[in-house]
């Protein structure tokens, strides 16, 4: 596809689901990657289709997506495992938590912090991440990456009082 | 060595690998978090503070500011206490971590030891001993055969062999010159690739 995503938010007939199966799912794609990229950009970690408002609509072409187009779109992001349920919202992973996790763990391996112990409090807003580019993510958002590296046995999550903490392996 | 390599992890795969000395430095770490936020919060905190100041001074509300600048110290003493517990804090959880791999090292060592000791248990002072006398006897047994062996093959008599030697340098006075003429030229019957093939190949074979 040589035409820029950009292009097709200008294009009335992008804000109507499409019939023909085929071209939904190129059209579902494209959307997907322009939400991915907004929330990238925007640091939007945990969303609603309000949060992405501004761009699910255009003016200058009197078109925006109908609650219909929204549910499947999410639905589609679902299965793509760009998104994950969270009660009424959605996490939304540009990156997949796997690939989050490799740079969580690169993090532990690069600062000495294999074997050690951290709260994922303080992996997200502690003094020793803020160069990260997971710094300042929600904390449940941090547990799914953390949960995924659990599954390589590269961490291991526990609660400790209120709080969460991992252990790295 | 089943001593050492016997207790392994292999059985508990599925078990934690969080012991309680991890929950206890956690359970520090949480508190330092919390510390932080509410350095955080007082550090906000004060900032509203100074800029109701600077409005109430431009307002000309001088009883306002006045108001405003008593919180704004008692909220600079408080955050000025809690950097220090964060401090403390701080020094707590390092010397805790650096107990931990003191901790860690003197179980290594004590393991070391261990394997050592048992090491050591299958190899007594009386066995290595033992050994050596039985390797001394093979070795000795060894050189008997050797002897044996090497008195077989020497037949002759010194004396006999000296006179034998006299007898050859006798022959050897009498023995004719070697003639001057060159030697007349043998055709070569081995081709020049298998030559070339035997000098690169097998040493043993022998083509002519």
């Amino acid at each position: 596809m040589d035409v820029p995503v950009e292009r097709f938010l200008a294009w009335p007939p992008f804000y109507t689901l499409q019939p023909n199966l085929d071209t939904r799912s190129q059209q579902l794609y494209l959307w997907t990657q322009i939400l991915l990229e907004y929330s990238q950009k925007n640091r939007i970690y945990i969303a609603t289709s309000h949060d992405f408002h501004d761009i699910m609509r255009n003016n200058e072409v009197s078109r925006s997506l109908s609650e219909e187009f929204k549910n499947v779109l999410f639905d589609y992001m679902l299965k793509q495992k760009n998104a994950i349920r969270e009660g009424e919202a959605y996490m939304i992973f540009w990156k997949k938590p796997e690939a989050w996790g490799e740079q969580v763990y690169r993090w532990a391996v690069d600062s000495g912090r294999v074997g050690s112990v951290e709260t994922v409090e303080g992996l997200v807003s502690g003094d020793e991440t803020t160069r990260e580019e997971f710094y300042g993510m929600p904390v449940n958002y941090m547990m799914v990456i953390l949960r995924s590296l659990e599954k390589s046995r590269k961490a291991e999550l526990f609660q400790v009082g209120e709080g969460m903490a991992v252990k790295f392996f | 060595m089943g001593c050492i390599l016997g207790h392994g992890q292999q059985s508990n795969v599925a078990e934690s690998r969080v012991n309680r000395d991890d929950k206890a430095i956690a359970e520090l770490k949480i508190t330092r978090d919390k510390v932080r936020a509410y350095i955080k919060k007082l550090e906000n905190c004060i900032d509203h503070c100074k800029s109701a100041i600077k409005t109430c001074i431009q307002n000309k509300q001088k009883d306002k500011a006045l108001l405003a600048l008593k919180k704004q110290k008692y909220l600079e003493k408080n955050l000025e206490t809690a950097r220090g517990e964060q401090l403390n804090l701080d020094q707590l959880i390092s010397d805790v971590e650096n107990a931990q791999i003191q901790k860690n090292i003197y179980e290594s060592l004590k393991q070391g030891t261990e394997f050592l000791k048992c090491i050591n248990q299958q190899l007594t002072v009386d066995d290595v001993e033992k050994l050596m006398e039985e390797t001394a006897e093979a070795i000795e047994y060894q050189q008997q055969i050797g002897e044996a062996l090497s008195q077989q093959a020497v037949v002759h008599d010194d004396n006999k062999l000296l006179e034998e030697l006299d007898n050859l340098e006798v022959l050897e006075l009498d023995i004719p010159s070697v003639p001057i003429q060159p030697l007349p030229k043998v055709k070569k019957e081995v081709p020049e690739e298998k030559y070339e093939e035997n000098v690169s190949g097998e040493k043993n074979v022998i083509v002519i």
